[in-house]
């Protein structure tokens, strides 16, 4: 499903080019959880966002399903994430203006889903999280665990095969962050979703059934996990 | 979809109304302010272009070099007319006009009214101009002696309730005039005011004296042309040419003159012509070029506006695109989401602007001097104005935010990346400075014409323009009993001294050639004429420095004595000693009128100081001559005068009006185009700092929030309170200080060059433009210090824990 070679990925401070990722190269294929670990500054963030097609590598190549990421055109790019790649982030990241709905229905107007399908596909999602009281709340009325789960269906409504995780419980509480990652694996091990969560923390990361820690820019570690039991 | 962005967008105004009563008002002020200039200059630039064929028809103007001076007038003789019509194929129709001097006294009975629009036609006045002719023939009307056409309205005036055609109205007292014809009103944008039409062959009688339709060198009405279609004017100017030098050509030449014509479109009349004696006070190109440029700056300032205060939210704005792109958002959809807010606002504003377009309007016009309405142009013109006026602003002001902020790196933009100091920075401060250089400007401007006005008002014009009423004598009979007149009113206590004058300052004023004694034809000079009574030296204050006023007490005065100004004795060359000319013996070309030098005086402004002082002379004459009575009264009693004088005037003239005003009036009646271009600057200067005050307001409270995090630190770090509002102030002075900079050779070179069309003129220095820095400075700081001192107040440990 993904294959990086060589990627770097650097920046130029005055005089001085700082290398946030050097020379990394690994693949992931459909249906792994894959949790990535490192501590601050290993370069977590940016390789999920090279992945997630948000940042461009400086040098090396990406492939997603064989296609050469790094050279097709940025409208080809929106189209391959936005048919593949569900997003979360650690600061949820929801559109504060508007409703829970709202945020849930916005990637579906992108896709120019029709209004009667839209319809069904955000009440589906409203049920499968149970958040059908809450939905014409603003964020801002939500706790930071519901914020999430909003976060996390938003990923999921457009039927994702990779589901990209940065930090998604970072800022919760440990009950919540469970409810989170048990999403998560149930999505992994039901549907297939393939799954690459960034994390700094072992527990978290003791999810995925693949564990890639990096240092420096570097891949210090790469190991299969054994299965941990799911809680549901 | 476009739901979605519309609720995003009235959140947005609903959670800052701050910010969007700034964008929305600015905007708003904006629009009014384009939107009332374009009614203007609409209006400016359809004068003459209701007439049929309008683009054919020319007017015939003369210009004439002499050996002192040149002439150029609006007018022609009126014999020429009807023989350019026989012999120059190229003209299709022609007519000529005679409006009035000053008014005609019209009656009906005991309805009288002075009248500016009463004016002479040729029979072929349908020919030419297309007058709606609603009752009685085209043919007939105009062809006998004595008919007159009305308009509707003077219809209804004179007649209200009966049917004017074929009734009589009675001119000046004296002329019985029969009304043979109705036209439809003439819009007001024309070069000449026609409420009456009256045949112009009535001009064979004596109204003006009886060969006046014969006279063949005698520019005293006004001849158009209709010119066969695809006509080369000029073609048509030199037969014209021709024919002068033809018919009058020997007559110049033993007076060294040379006449030439040329042919005005009379669409460009108005804005265009200036020449002596124009009917109606006209536009200028100017005004309405500067205008314009001020209509454009202000909107361009009102879109900066929304621009500076978006690209200042950008960071706020900047997450949510991340967030868009994240979900599959292209950047075309993040453009029209902008697009879209902005255009939201856009049309709110529009409404907004209606409504200040209408409070606006009424003090417009006083200082315009027009009668403009919202719908003046039309219904559909309104409503298309304004559409596009909303949907250019939307696009302009929506296209800075929409295409930088669409253009965000979504990881970038996620990590919560400062773009608006990074991105918009260095656009934003050109802005701002543009605006407040745009201010600067025009308050220089708005300064620089007031000082000038003021100058004028001050100045010494060489005579004692207050307590001075002039009193118009209209007609032969009142100026037969003026010598009555003049004894009755020098009795009265309120009164200090009464001369009659053939020429008053600021008023239309006579030129005549003169001939000084043993010189030669090509030696004549043009001078300003006063034909006048004993006293007029007396009663104006002129200064004598050289011999004496004229005088009751001397009997050869009455023979013919003048006066000469310093100018005068210049162009005589005589200015050596002014006791020179005292003896000499003057003549005006013809012989008809000459006398003796008796005194010289100070040189004296008659006209406006946009003219330079010209050769005058005062001379002698009986009451015939008088146009205007010129009384000085008493100071402290003018309530007095005014009606004692009424009755004077009421017990000897009963069938006559009385017409008077304040010679202050009349000269400052003479810079009202002045006034009405300060008043108008004046005004969209105040509304320019407004939108820019607006907008720094704005950006001031967008900056402090963006620097909560810096204010903060230095505070723990020991900056008192103080030190940081000069921090934060110190940023907005220097947008305020490069702006003064850049604007300030343009606004000198500017106003120097206007300044410079005054004969007359204030200096214009450093100090004018320092101090109206300086002012803007203040405003500017006056604006941004709720939020500086706001930002300074604030509380270190919230600002950090912000992070």
């Amino acid at each position: 499903m993904i294959r990086l070679e060589k990627i770097t990925k650097s920046f130029l401070h005055g005089f001085n080019r700082s290398f946030v990722l050097r020379n990394i190269s690994l693949e992931v294929k459909e249906g792994e959880f894959v949790s990535i670990i490192g501590p601050s500054g290993s370069g977590k963030s940016t390789i999920l966002h090279i992945l997630g097609m948000l940042d461009e590598p400086s040098t090396g190549e990406y492939f997603f399903f064989d296609q050469p990421v790094h050279k097709i055109s940025e409208r080809k790019r929106t189209d391959l994430h936005r048919e593949y790649i569900g997003f979360v982030f650690q600061a949820y990241h929801l559109i504060d203006d508007l409703t829970v709905y709202e945020n849930l229905e916005t990637p579906l107007l992108y896709k120019k889903i029709k209004g009667s399908e839209r319809k069904s596909m955000v009440a589906e999602m409203l049920d499968r999280f149970n958040m059908v009281a809450k939905k014409d709340l603003f964020p801002s009325q939500l706790s930071g665990g519901q914020q999430q789960l909003v976060g996390v269906a938003r990923a999921l409504i457009m039927q994702p095969k990779l589901i990209l995780a940065d930090e998604p419980t970072g800022n919760l509480h440990t009950s919540h962050g469970e409810i989170v990652m048990d999403w998560f694996k149930r999505l992994n091990k039901e549907d297939g979703v393939t799954v690459i969560q960034v994390t700094h923390s072992d527990h978290w990361a003791s999810y995925g059934d693949r564990v890639i820690e990096l240092v420096d820019g570097r891949v210090e570690r790469d190991v299969q996990n054994e299965p941990v039991p799911t809680s549901i | 979809m476009f739901r979605n962005y519309l609720s995003i967008a009235i959140r947005l105004i609903q959670k800052q109304p701050g910010y969007a009563f700034i964008n929305i008002v600015g905007l708003a002020v904006g629009m009014a302010a384009f939107f009332v200039i374009t009614l203007f200059i609409t209006d400016e630039l359809s004068y003459d272009k209701h007439f049929e064929n309008s683009d054919r028809i020319y007017r015939v103007a003369v210009h004439g070099v002499t050996s002192n001076g040149d002439v150029n007038t609006a007018m022609t003789s009126p014999s020429w007319g009807p023989e350019w019509m026989d012999e120059i194929p190229e003209i299709e129709a022609l007519v000529r006009m005679k409006p009035p001097q000053q008014m005609w006294l019209v009656a009906k009975d005991d309805l009288k009214f002075f009248e500016k629009g009463f004016v002479f036609i040729d029979s072929t006045a349908f020919d030419v101009f297309s007058f709606d002719l609603i009752r009685g023939s085209q043919e007939t009307a105009l062809s006998a002696p004595f008919s007159v056409i009305l308009t509707e309205t003077m219809a209804a005036k004179y007649f209200p309730n009966s049917d004017a055609l074929g009734q009589n109205l009675r001119l000046d007292n004296a002329y019985d005039f029969t009304v043979t014809g109705i036209i439809r009103d003439l819009p007001g944008q024309s070069h000449f005011k026609a409420d009456f039409l009256a045949s112009l062959s009535t001009l064979r009688t004596p109204i003006y004296g009886d060969n006046f339709l014969e006279s063949n060198l005698n520019m005293s009405l006004y001849s158009y042309a209709l010119l066969v279609p695809g006509t080369d004017p000029s073609v048509v100017a030199t037969k014209i040419d021709a024919y002068i030098d033809r018919t009058v050509g020997e007559i110049l030449k033993t007076v060294g003159a040379t006449i030439h014509t040329a042919l005005q479109p009379i669409r460009s009349i108005h804005l265009e012509s200036h020449l002596d004696s124009e009917i109606l006070p006209n536009g200028s190109k100017g005004t309405v070029m500067a205008l314009a440029a001020i209509a454009v700056f202000i909107l361009l300032i009102a879109c900066i506006n929304y621009m500076n205060l978006a690209t200042a939210r950008s960071a706020s704005r900047s997450r949510e695109v991340g967030i868009r792109k994240v979900l599959g958002a292209e950047r075309p959809q993040l453009i029209r989401q902008f697009l879209g807010e902005s255009f939201i606002i856009s049309m709110l504003a529009m409404v907004l602007a209606v409504v200040l377009v209408l409070l606006i309007l009424p003090t417009f016009n006083t200082a315009a001097g027009k009668a403009l309405t919202l719908l003046s142009s039309g219904f559909l013109s309104a409503v298309a104005i304004f559409l596009g006026v909303a949907m250019v602003c939307g696009l302009v002001a929506g296209s800075y935010p929409a295409f930088f902020l669409s253009s965000v790196t979504p990881a970038y933009a996620l990590k919560g990346g400062k773009l608006g100091a990074a991105g918009g920075g260095m656009l934003r401060k050109v802005l701002v400075v543009f605006q407040f250089a745009t201010s600067i400007g025009l308050i220089v401007a708005t300064v620089v014409v007031f000082r000038q006005l003021n100058f004028t008002r001050n100045m010494d014009l060489g005579f004692d323009r207050e307590q001075v009423i002039v009193v118009q004598l209209t007609d032969v009979g009142v100026r037969a009993l003026f010598p009555t007149f003049r004894d009755r009113i020098e009795e009265l206590p309120s009164v200090v001294s009464i001369s009659g004058t053939s020429s008053a300052p600021g008023f239309f004023i006579q030129t005549n050639l003169v001939l000084p004694e043993e010189a030669s034809q090509e030696e004549t000079v043009f001078a300003q004429t006063f034909f006048s009574d004993y006293d007029f030296v007396e009663t104006l204050g002129i200064r004598v420095i050289a011999g004496r006023a004229p005088s009751e007490a001397h009997p050869s005065d009455s023979l013919g004595a003048f006066v000469l100004n310093e100018s005068a004795l210049g162009a005589f060359g005589w200015d050596s000693d002014p006791n020179l000319a005292i003896g000499r013996r003057l003549s005006f070309p013809g012989g008809n009128f000459e006398g003796l030098v008796i005194g010289v005086v100070e040189d004296f402004h008659a006209e406006s100081l946009h003219e330079p002082i010209e050769p005058a002379l005062i001379a002698v004459a009986n009451e015939q001559s008088y146009f205007y009575a010129v009384i000085r009264i008493q100071a402290g009693s003018t309530k007095d005068a005014i009606s004692e004088i009424g009755r004077v005037w009421q017990d000897l003239y009963p069938a006559y009006i009385y017409q008077y005003s304040f010679m202050e009036d009349d000269i400052n009646e003479l810079y009202a185009s002045d006034l009405s271009l300060g008043r108008l600057f004046g005004g969209f200067s105040f509304l320019t700092i407004l939108i820019a005050c607006l907008g720094l307001f704005g950006l001031a409270s967008f900056t402090a929030e963006q620097r909560t995090k810096e204010i903060g630190v230095r505070k723990v770090l020991g900056a008192s309170m103080g030190q940081i509002t000069f921090l934060l102030s110190k940023d907005f002075a220097r947008f305020v200080v490069i702006a003064f900079v850049l604007i300030t050779p343009v606004a000198w070179i500017g106003m120097n060059r206007w300044l410079d069309t005054f004969n007359y003129r204030v200096s214009f220095g450093i100090g004018t433009l320092l101090i109206v820095g300086l002012g803007v400075l203040a405003i500017s700081l006056v604006t941004v210090a709720y939020q500086t001192v706001k930002a300074s107040m604030a509380n270190p440990v919230d600002a950090l824990k912000y992070e």
